[in-house]
């Protein structure tokens, strides 16, 4: 309980910082923030989905004092059984503080206000970078092994994810995917799922285009650059969405008539989880029948 | 005498109701949220007898929530009734001359260069900024002019391009999660808001707030339109700016650190006008403690109903006000036609 | 009493010039009709002479001080003006809106006093709508609404009143009314200058006549003076029909030349 202790020195009502700067709140809050940083943390929450995941795979079960909601959600994660039994929060500063946190993880893209609340009141709030590509995803596990002093199982983890990857041999020539979703958007190199497609054998339509990060593919561009395969983030036998209309276009009914496609649920790459290494698989074996095709 | 004097003292009970109310619901913001720190703490904290724990999240995670409703709800409603006075058009609401978008920008633009996540108070910073910027170009497209229609139209034309470059941001959004970040941001929240906020917006929402309120004698006389008004003593460019200026520092401030909320700067003015006899000066205090009253409300609704993190709270003012507005349009239909 | 005067007074709205070199008194214990065709510059000369607008050249002066160096709220304490578009913003009470004319009195910090409410009482009963007071002013009828804004001019209690058309939409029973109070009201030492359409009320109870023709004075003085037969040719192109009553000259407008 020796945080608590310090906690209670921080929070002490200091009259003088009424009279400071409001900037320089931020400082004391981030320099608290790496104090503590040498013992194993023995109560860690996690305030956002893809740090949950990370944090389920890497750290004991006892070290983990909570989870987000979304954790045991199958929609969202990867592992939502591993999340049953656990603690699951809403991920606000309130319900987190009451679980007494030593460490708290949080994704690049958590309400930045309680990140910043929870550092003002002293608690050690860490921010995982997103990870855009398979590198970053070793990156990150790792980073979460350092954090809850976990490094073996970290690299254990990460030692499986690459021998998930290597399973394939490289292809012998490159075809071109084309990733098609949520209302006409594609995804470039330089996210996780553009590196995916890499790691699996294809060549990006996007990045023929300048697409480097997300943005709207043109349809017309779809359909010039003749991609022999596409990823869809839906299927049409999903329910009703605006981002499912885009489906139902002629042209895109065409060009889905005699090209392979698949629908690839967005849990294995939303969060930078070795989950992706699913989608690399479904990848390469959406590969392999373009080459069959090619063979004969 | 007695027949001169009741207009005053309806207008008194009424802002004495509201008080009531809004000191009530300051004390339920206090008491509710997910660790269930509730009725008893709250009276040990008073006593300074409880948990250490209880007392931080009464007073570093509640209060200063309650604050921030409490600031950001009294400004919507006291610049919407400014805002309706001065434009005497009951459809005027403080988004109209393009503070709150440019507020919202200024925000998004920090979300955008990835300054949002270098340090904490990056985005009501960039909000005010953005609410600053706002103010310049409306003093330079209708700064020389009392004339409400050249103040319309250049709210019209910065609220249009601010949104224009809002949606560009999205567009160009790195990820989708930077896209949902920046929208879940302008939906307006007061989730988990430290403080830090309560500092640096209080300062600019109070002087805001005495600029409005000093264009009440102002917006009495544009009742009975501009000439009237100047030949009593108004000073039109004055009372403009004040409720101009007024509006970009205390909305400005408030949508840096809420995000949008809607709704209430438009809806509070429009139920409270028929109990203030339809003054507009006498208005403004009524609708300030109105538009406080209905954003503690919607909060304690936000919290209350649970999943916190889904519902925003400019969601729900949007989704009751909304709905709430037509059916007052359609009694007044009625009562008047 | 006070006197408002006018002096080498010339206006431009943009390029135009509206008024030029006009000279004018207008002295308490009067009531003077302002009357003009449309496009004279009547509307101009009483919101120039109510310090609205600024002269292009020339100055106005109260009781012998400049007016642009009286303080707007120390003005509208001696000048009230009673603008001719009659438009109320909200739906407020006919007592809450003659209130507002007690304005220039109070500063931001005092409320309504007893001084306020008998003003307001009398600027009620001056025009006659006592029992309006409860009355939602947007409801009034155009006749109604005419004294109601009337008395909120009053309400202020000025010296000096300018009115823009006041009887213009009022059947002739309240024109008469509304005439006789300003009638009265300038018998009791104030300055009144109305803008008039009628000729006719305007030869009946105004003191004086002040013909504005093209920006310019074209004639001041008695009603029968202003009006004479040549005038009303070339100024108003019509002809007229005139008499007496009781002692006093009438004044009808018959046909056009």
């Amino acid at each position: 309980m020796t945080h608590r202790a310090n906690q209670k020195d921080r929070y002490l009502p200091d009259w003088r910082r009424l009279l400071l700067p409001p900037l320089l709140f931020l400082f004391t809050g981030i320099a608290s923030a790496a104090t503590t940083a040498d013992a194993r943390p023995r109560r860690i929450v996690s305030i956002n989905v893809c740090t949950d995941q990370l944090l389920l795979l890497v750290a004991d079960r006892k070290q983990i004092a909570g989870v987000t909601r979304l954790a045991g959600d199958p929609f969202f994660s990867n592992w939502p059984s591993r999340a049953v039994g656990l603690r699951r929060t809403s991920g606000l500063a309130e319900e987190v503080m009451t679980l007494k946190p030593d460490l708290i993880l949080a994704g690049l893209f958590s309400a930045k206000a309680t990140v910043a609340l929870l550092r003002r009141l002293g608690f050690r709030v860490d921010v995982l970078p997103v990870a855009n590509s398979l590198n970053d995803v070793r990156r990150n596990i790792r980073r979460v092994g350092e954090l809850t002093k976990n490094k073996a199982r970290a690299e254990k983890v990460i030692r499986a994810f690459d021998a998930r990857l290597k399973r394939h041999p490289p292809p012998a020539r490159r075809p071109t995917v084309a990733f098609y979703w949520l209302g006409g958007y594609s995804t470039g190199s330089a996210t996780l799922a553009g590196d995916a497609a890499r790691a699996a054998g294809f060549n990006n339509l996007a990045d023929r285009s300048g697409l480097r990060f997300v943005g709207p593919l043109p349809m017309e561009t779809l359909i010039r650059g003749r991609p022999d395969a596409l990823v869809l983030a839906v299927s049409r036998d999903d329910p009703p969405s605006l981002s499912r209309q885009v489906l139902h276009h002629p042209a895109l009914r065409l060009l889905l008539k005699d090209r392979p496609n698949i629908a690839i649920p967005s849990r294995l790459w939303v969060c930078g989880t070795p989950a992706v290494a699913e989608a690399v698989e479904r990848l390469r074996a959406l590969r392999d029948k373009i080459q069959l095709k090619d063979s004969r | 005498m007695t027949a001169a004097a009741q207009p005053r003292v309806r207008a008194w009970r009424l802002n004495l109701g509201l008080s009531l109310l809004l000191a009530l619901l300051l004390v339920a913001s206090l008491l509710v949220g997910p660790s269930g720190v509730g009725l008893t703490e709250f009276l040990e904290a008073l006593t300074s007898s409880a948990t250490e724990e209880a007392s931080i999240i009464l007073l570093e995670i509640r209060l200063p929530r309650t604050l921030l409703g409490l600031l950001v709800g009294a400004t919507l409603g006291l610049a919407g009734a400014a805002m309706q006075g001065y434009l005497r058009n009951p459809l005027a609401e403080p988004g109209l001359i393009g503070i709150s978008s440019s507020a919202a920008l200024g925000a998004v633009i920090m979300f955008y260069f990835g300054i949002a996540s270098m340090f904490a108070l990056a985005l009501p910073l960039g909000g005010m900024a953005g609410a600053a910027v706002a103010a310049v170009l409306l003093r330079l497209l209708a700064g020389r002019t009392t004339n409400s229609l050249t103040l319309i139209l250049a709210g019209i034309a910065i609220t249009s391009f601010a949104g224009a470059l809002t949606s560009l941001a999205l567009n160009l959004a790195p990820s989708p999660f930077a896209a949902l970040e920046i929208v879940f941001w302008i939906l307006g929240s007061l989730e988990d808001r430290s403080f830090d906020h309560v500092w640096l917006a209080g300062p600019f929402i109070l002087v805001g707030w005495v600029m409005l309120a000093g264009s009440s004698r102002g917006l009495d006389a544009l009742t009975l339109g501009e000439d009237a008004a100047a030949s009593m003593g108004i000073n039109l460019v004055r009372t403009q700016r004040l409720v101009v200026y007024g509006t970009a520092l205390s909305v400005g401030a408030a949508t840096a650190v809420t995000g949008v909320i809607g709704f209430v700067g438009l809806v509070v003015p429009h139920l409270l006008r028929p109990l203030v006899g339809h003054r507009p000066g006498a208005l403004l205090g009524a609708s300030a403690l109105g538009g406080a009253v209905l954003t503690l409300t919607a909060d304690l609704v936000v919290r209350l109903t649970g999943t916190g993190a889904t519902l925003k709270l400019g969601v729900l003012t949007a989704l009751v006000g909304a709905p709430f507005f037509l059916w007052l349009v359609l009694r007044t239909r009625r009562l008047e036609g | 009493m006070s006197q408002l005067t006018a002096k080498g007074v010339s206006v431009r709205l943009g390029k135009r010039p509206v008024l030029q070199d006009i000279d004018l008194d207008l002295a308490g214990g009067t009531l003077v009709g302002l009357i003009g065709p449309n496009g004279a510059g009547k509307t101009t000369l009483l919101r120039t002479m109510a310090g609205l607008q600024p002269t292009t050249e020339g100055a106005l002066s109260l009781d012998g001080r400049p007016l642009t160096q009286i303080d707007p709220r120390r003005r509208a304490q001696q000048i009230g003006y009673l603008p001719q578009e009659g438009r109320i913003s909200w739906r407020v009470s006919v007592e809450d809106l003659v209130f507002t004319g007690r304005l220039p009195h109070r500063s931001y910090f005092t409320g309504q006093n007893s001084t306020d409410s008998e003003a307001v009482a009398a600027a009620l009963a001056a025009v006659g709508a006592d029992e309006l007071r409860p009355r939602i002013a947007t409801d009034l009828s155009g006749g109604e609404k005419a004294r109601v804004l009337l008395a909120r001019a009053l309400a202020g209690e000025p010296a000096i009143l300018l009115a823009d058309e006041p009887v213009a939409g009022l059947d002739p029973y309240h024109r008469l009314e509304v005439m006789e109070h300003f009638a009265s009201l300038a018998a009791g030492g104030r300055a009144i200058m109305v803008v008039l359409h009628d000729l006719t009320l305007a030869a009946r109870f105004c003191d004086q006549l002040v013909l504005l023709d093209e920006g310019t004075v074209a004639a001041s003085g008695k009603p029968e003076d202003v009006l004479d037969d040549e005038r009303l040719e070339s100024v108003y192109r019509i002809r007229a029909i005139r008499g007496s009553e009781d002692g006093r000259p009438f004044f009808v407008p018959w046909e056009r030349l």
